[in-house]
């Protein structure tokens, strides 16, 4: 990591010289008053005001003092106070931002107002003031008084960075390992706020500088008879133009250090900022002309009459790097084309070079032709003629795709008279007509909203409704529903179908989801490292597929319909047991007079079971609670509500020792490894970690490491790497390592696969289905995707809102589920097989799952219910008034619902 | 929104409560007006310094709260009290503030304007010359203290002065003395705003390029942006009417941390050019013992810091819809 940095800080031009500037300065200030003979309070009476000279290098003043010694010595005062200065109000910017950030409440709210405070009062007035007092006391006081005036600007910024890290899941983590409050702070937060503090630093020292010499310059700072570069500076600057020695010596070395200093803090900010920086724009984006690409040049062969969209050996490259390596597919008038892939094939940029939309460092050869336009190398003009007229787009992430600060009305207003010749308030009124065919409910109400007041779904719809703005022949969706839940992916589907019904435009679709290409598409394109693997209809691709990788690709796809045979867990001891657990989140408002407003039940009745070597699958939507579970069982605390076993034991009656204990027998494993992985710790470490935290001796815990790496399918030498030099896969299978370094009964898995590609993450399940069968561990296994939960658990639990709703094992409660809510959810997962999935009959559920402030009476799950909706009115009343309490409906298998099974 | 900013100005009452008191203390103990009047030649008689200082409300004898008390009795009814010559800290206000406000006002103003437009054209030149231009001339400057540049400034005006005889004005807010139109008037005042105003407009147009070009470049990448593109707008049509508002985003923020930069840059510049604001007073105040003139500027530098984070907290909400229901 230290050595990135400085090979970075090396590379850095403006640094390096800044770093050489400084170097020479300080040599200046403390070997300059060695080399001369003169000392700074020297008076030479036989030369006053004199030009530099033999004698005098850099001249004398008015009273006959050297200039050159006088500077020289300034300039050391000037840099030892700007030093002490930085140090000083950054250690107070960091205890009082790192405390602030970490214990929160009274303590986060005292320093706010602190900072505040300081801050409506100029740092300059307050030493004016007590500088009648200062007089005598010497530099040092004076810089620690600097030094109080100015923590305040870093120390909100060490707060803000302290409270984000507290939510990064490799300091959570650490805390479920039961690492200490003092300990997390010391090896998971410090090191990560480092780097901005040696920057922090760094800059400050030429602000310290800066105020410094001000304040001397106007003095209240530095006395005589001591100088500093601020009193040179206002002794001299009556006669700057007649003796300009006297003043230009030692402002322009104020200057040029200040300058130094912060180009290094510049180029430091650079080195230590790990993201990879933006490839350089060329000078002149130079855009291949159409008549100079090679498939302009050679003659096409002739396109039918039906192709819309027709693209011939694309190449992209970013920076050197071949995105698209020669792509080719025509888009018939009408249909859908699904391209499929897994990160980095190359499938997005295929889309979006096909509306002209990458960035302009990505270099474009070959040809795009749109309806008889090429676009490759198209004039801006002509481009903007087509986007969205002709050719139009939907984004994967709706919420980035919006611009947050105007109305989604005015956004698709804007869409139409972009090409349409209308009046505003007709723009307008075209706008509520889109929002109403895409069933946006109440639509001249909610043009008005902003987009962050929409649900996710919602979002999608208006961006399809804009897509459909003009009647475009072709829309481009890039995995339009890879940021959605299952249930309203299934909504948008039908949105998407219904759209192209009423257009009839052709669709490229884009997505890594087999299950829903197969559901959608007419035809295909298999992409794999930039270059189509096989095309052709989606029967053949699906059912006959004549690649290897087309092949490898579809039996990774775990599917809902198959599933291996059940295991026998029935009779063995519980490891786990949760029952009616609850924990709701207080809402403020206010800064500094918080006060509750409300409170968010994020988990409101909660019953898990896992038994010894059993697998539990725990799903439902985002916002059901599954992951708020997780963490309040892996606090091993007295839960608000319910209980919590943790083999036998209740954790509202566990002692400190017990805890720490059975800390050792759970273990977690977060979804995304990048993030759970402190980026500064070996791997090595990151592994040991948990046993070093049980008082394993720290030599026997790094002797474990190899063979637990080798557990996990890696290797020992990969003991020495950082996180960031493995793929997502095996960073993952480091984390699994990591858990089960402390030999545990349970672990619990969140979401462990949802970041990986199908085939990493059916190497990452078969992984894990093998040290279950090897080491006996059960799991409780939290995902959104239900085949995956269908093939790795033995009994599923399902969640709604804060509650669990339904609970059996794993055939029956995918064979023969009870709950409306389960049934929809099964339904809502697509099925990757072309002729099964379009014959399938689906229940879809209306609306985005609610927020959780709401808590209606009644079922919570009404609202969305079709059985309730299909009712008639007096079969409605338990629905409306009584709360469903979970229902025994044969072996193990609970349902909490007035009308089980009814269709 | 009407709710988010009265809290927000209930909250800044308190500070400004606060901070008012604290200010008071540190003046009331730091300065010694008994030794100004002690001081002087001849001494007056003991029982007569008593009872100047009691007069004045700044006697060291009488407790620290009993003093303020009295003071901010006064201060609460609009009278702020007699300053060490027994002239009414009030009227030497009234006289003041208003060559202070208007050169925070116009650096303000020219500050923020000019430096936003430098940021947005610079992001949107990034790595051009013209960007690589402006980067070093922003770092130069953000380089040079504010009472360097206001010299050198002086400086370079008087060397023009002497070769190319009197062109710029730079001591006071005017031409003593000059006779003249409407016209000649205005321009004399106008030739003397240009130094002043360009010693703290250059800092602020640097420091608030560079976070704009930040924000900015953080914007061209942004989905968003890619979208209104992908509709048919022209880029630049895009970026200024989707990016510009998002980008302006950060920069109300900071507005307030630059708004306190500012203030103390025209502190010291009226001080240099010899403008009779409020920055030059609190110098001589502070200098002279003046306790009661020392606090009127504290309470006058907390209000517009205070106002301006207020201002930067409306643009917060005028800017972005999702802080007005928070």
């Amino acid at each position: 990591m230290i050595g990135i940095t400085l090979r970075r800080l090396a590379a850095a031009k403006g640094a390096a010289a800044g770093f050489t500037v400084i170097l020479l300065l300080f040599a200046l200030a403390f070997a300059g008053p060695l080399l001369t003979t003169w000392h700074f309070g020297d008076i030479d009476f036989t030369a006053l005001r004199e030009p530099p000279s033999a004698q005098h290098w850099w001249g004398t003043n008015g009273i006959g003092q050297d200039v050159f010694a006088q500077v020289t010595h300034g300039l050391q005062k000037s840099l030892v106070i700007g030093l002490v200065v930085a140090v000083f109000s950054t250690v107070l910017a960091t205890l009082a931002g790192a405390a602030a950030g970490y214990f929160g409440g009274w303590a986060d709210r005292a320093v706010r107002f602190l900072i505040d405070l300081f801050l409506v009062f100029p740092g300059f007035l307050v030493i004016s003031m007590i500088s009648p007092v200062l007089r005598g006391s010497g530099w040092p006081v004076f810089a620690l008084l600097l030094g109080v005036l100015g923590w305040m600007v870093s120390a909100r910024i060490v707060r803000s960075m302290t409270l984000s890290l507290k939510e990064r899941e490799f300091v959570r983590a650490a805390e479920f390992m039961g690492v200490g409050g003092a300990r997390v702070i010391a090896r998971h937060v410090l090191p990560n706020v480092a780097s901005f503090l040696i920057v922090d630093t760094t800059i400050a020292v030429g602000g310290a500088v800066m105020s410094e010499t001000t304040l001397s310059y106007f003095g209240f700072g530095v006395q005589p008879p001591d100088v500093s570069l601020g009193t040179l500076i206002a002794d001299a600057t009556g006669g700057a133009t007649t003796y300009p020695w006297m003043f230009f010596f030692p402002a322009g070395l104020l200057i040029v250090f200040v300058l130094a200093v912060s180009m290094v803090g510049d180029g430091l900010r650079d080195a230590v900022d790990p993201t990879p920086r933006p490839a350089r724009r060329a000078r002149r984006a130079r855009r291949p002309r159409p008549a100079a690409s090679p498939a302009a040049r050679t003659p096409r062969e002739p396109v039918p009459d039906d192709v819309v969209v027709s693209v011939r050996d694309l190449r992209v490259a970013f920076g050197g790097q071949e995105a698209v390596k020669g792509v080719s597919w025509d888009l018939r008038r009408g249909e859908v084309l699904g391209i499929v892939g897994e990160s980095g094939s190359g499938k997005s940029v295929t889309a979006l070079a096909a509306m002209g939309l990458l960035p302009p460092s990505a270099s474009v050869s070959g040809s795009v032709r749109l309806a008889g336009t090429e676009i490759i190398g198209a004039p801006v003009p002509t481009l903007m003629a087509l986007r969205g007229r002709r050719v139009a787009m939907v984004f994967q992430d709706p919420l980035s795709a919006f611009t947050p600060v105007m109305r989604v009305g005015d956004q698709l207003a804007e869409a139409v008279r972009v090409h349409q010749r209308v009046s505003r308030a007709e723009a307008g009124r075209r706008a509520v007509e889109l929002l109403r065919m895409v069933g946006i409910p109440d639509p001249a109400l909610r043009a008005g909203s902003y987009p962050h007041e929409f649900s996710g779904g919602m979002r999608q719809r208006a961006m399809i409704a804009m897509a459909m703005a003009n009647d475009p022949e072709v829309i481009v969706a890039d995995e339009p529903t890879t940021a959605l839940d299952v249930t309203v992916q299934a909504q948008i589907l039908d949105l998407l179908r219904e759209a192209r019904r009423r257009t009839g435009a052709a669709l490229v679709f884009v997505s890594h989801d087999l299950g829903v290409i197969a559901g959608l598409a007419d035809r295909v394109v298999v992409m794999r490292d930039g270059l189509v693997v096989e095309h052709g209809t989606v029967e053949d691709v699906f059912a006959r597929p004549k690649e290897d990788y087309t092949r490898e690709l579809l039996a990774a796809v775990p599917r809902l319909d198959q599933a291996p045979p059940p295991r026998d867990v029935s009779g063995r001891p519980p490891v786990l047991r949760v029952s009616g657990l609850t924990r709701t989140f207080p809402l403020f408002s206010g800064t500094v007079f918080r006060r509750e407003v409300g409170s968010v039940r994020a988990v409101d009745g909660a019953d898990l079971l896992v038994r010894r070597g059993e697998t539990l699958g725990l799903v439902g939507e985002s916002g059901s609670g599954k992951s708020t579970t997780l963490f309040e069982i892996m606090s091993l605390a007295r839960p608000a509500e319910g209980t919590i076993e943790v083999l036998g034991s209740d954790t509202a009656a566990l002692t400190r020792g017990q805890a720490a204990r059975l800390r050792g027998e759970i273990q977690i494993v977060f979804q995304d490894p990048m993030a759970s992985l402190d980026p500064r710790m070996t791997t090595g470490h990151i592994i040991a970690e948990p046993l070093l935290t049980l008082g394993v001796p720290r030599r026997e815990a790094l002797a474990r490491v190899p063979a637990l790496l080798e557990q996990v399918g890696l290797s020992a030498a990969h003991a020495e790497r950082y996180p960031h030099q493995f793929s997502g896969g095996q960073r993952q299978r480091v984390a699994i390592a990591r858990a089960l370094s402390v030999e545990p009964k349970l672990v619990v898995l969140d979401e462990p696969v949802s970041a990986l590609d199908v085939t990493v993450q059916a190497g990452i399940l078969a992984l894990l289905a093998r040290l279950r069968d090897e080491l006996g561990l059960a799991y409780l296994f939290v995902s959104h995707d239900l085949a995956v939960t269908r093939h790795i658990a033995d009994r599923v639990s399902v969640m709604y809102l804060g509650r669990t709703v339904e609970s059996g094992d794993t055939a029956t409660l995918f064979e023969a589920p009870l709950h409306p809510y389960t049934r929809a959810l099964i339904s809502a997962v697509p099925i990757p097989d072309p002729s099964l999935e379009r014959r399938r009959q689906r229940i879809l559920l209306a609306g985005d799952p609610p927020g959780a402030t709401a808590r209606p009476v009644g079922c919570r799950f009404r609202g969305r219910c079709p059985v309730y909706a299909s009712l008639p009115a007096e079969r409605r009343v338990p629905c409306e008034t009584a709360d469903p309490e979970p229902v025994a409906h044969g072996a193990g298998h609970v349902v909490a619902c007035h009308h089980p099974g009814v269709a | 929104m009407t709710g988010f900013l009265v809290r927000r100005a209930g909250y800044y009452l308190v500070l400004l409560t606060v901070a008012v008191f604290l200010s008071y203390a540190v003046a009331a103990t730091a300065l010694k007006p008994r030794a100004y009047f002690e001081g002087r030649q001849p001494r007056p008689p003991a029982a007569a310094v008593e009872a100047q200082l009691t007069h004045l409300g700044v006697n060291d004898h009488d407790p620290l709260l009993v003093r303020f008390g009295t003071w901010a009795g006064h201060a609460l009814t609009g009278d702020l009290g007699r300053t060490i010559f027994d002239t009414s800290v009030g009227e030497e206000f009234g006289r003041r503030v208003g060559v202070s406000l208007r050169l925070l006002l116009v650096g303000t103003l020219l500050g923020t304007v000019i430096g936003i437009l430098a940021g947005v054209w610079s992001a949107v030149r990034q790595y051009r010359l013209s960007d690589r231009l402006v980067t070093v001339t922003s770092f130069v400057l953000l380089s040079t203290p504010v009472f360097l540049l206001a010299v050198l400034l002086k400086t370079g005006a008087r060397w023009i002065n002497e070769t190319f005889g009197q062109v710029i004005g730079y001591t006071g807010e005017k031409t003593p003395g000059l006779t003249g139109g409407l016209l000649a008037q205005a321009g004399d005042r106008a030739v003397h705003l240009l130094l002043p105003t360009l010693s703290i407009a250059l800092g602020a147009i640097a420091i608030y390029s560079r976070y704009q070009r930040a924000s900015t470049l953080d914007v061209l990448g942004s989905d968003y942006l890619r979208t209104a593109v992908a509709k048919g707008l022209a880029p630049r049509t895009a970026l200024l009417k989707h990016g510009l508002r998002v980008a302006l985003i950060p920069l109300s923020t900071f507005f307030a941390y630059g708004f306190l930069a500012i203030f103390t840059g025209a502190t010291l510049t009226e001080t240099i050019f010899g403008w009779h604001g409020m920055g030059e007073w609190f110098v001589d105040a502070v200098n002279k013992n003046d306790v009661n003139a020392v606090v009127a500027v504290n309470l006058f530098a907390a209000v517009v810091v205070l106002a301006s984070g207020l201002v930067a907290d409306l643009l917060h909400a005028v800017l972005d819809p999702r802080v007005r229901d928070a």
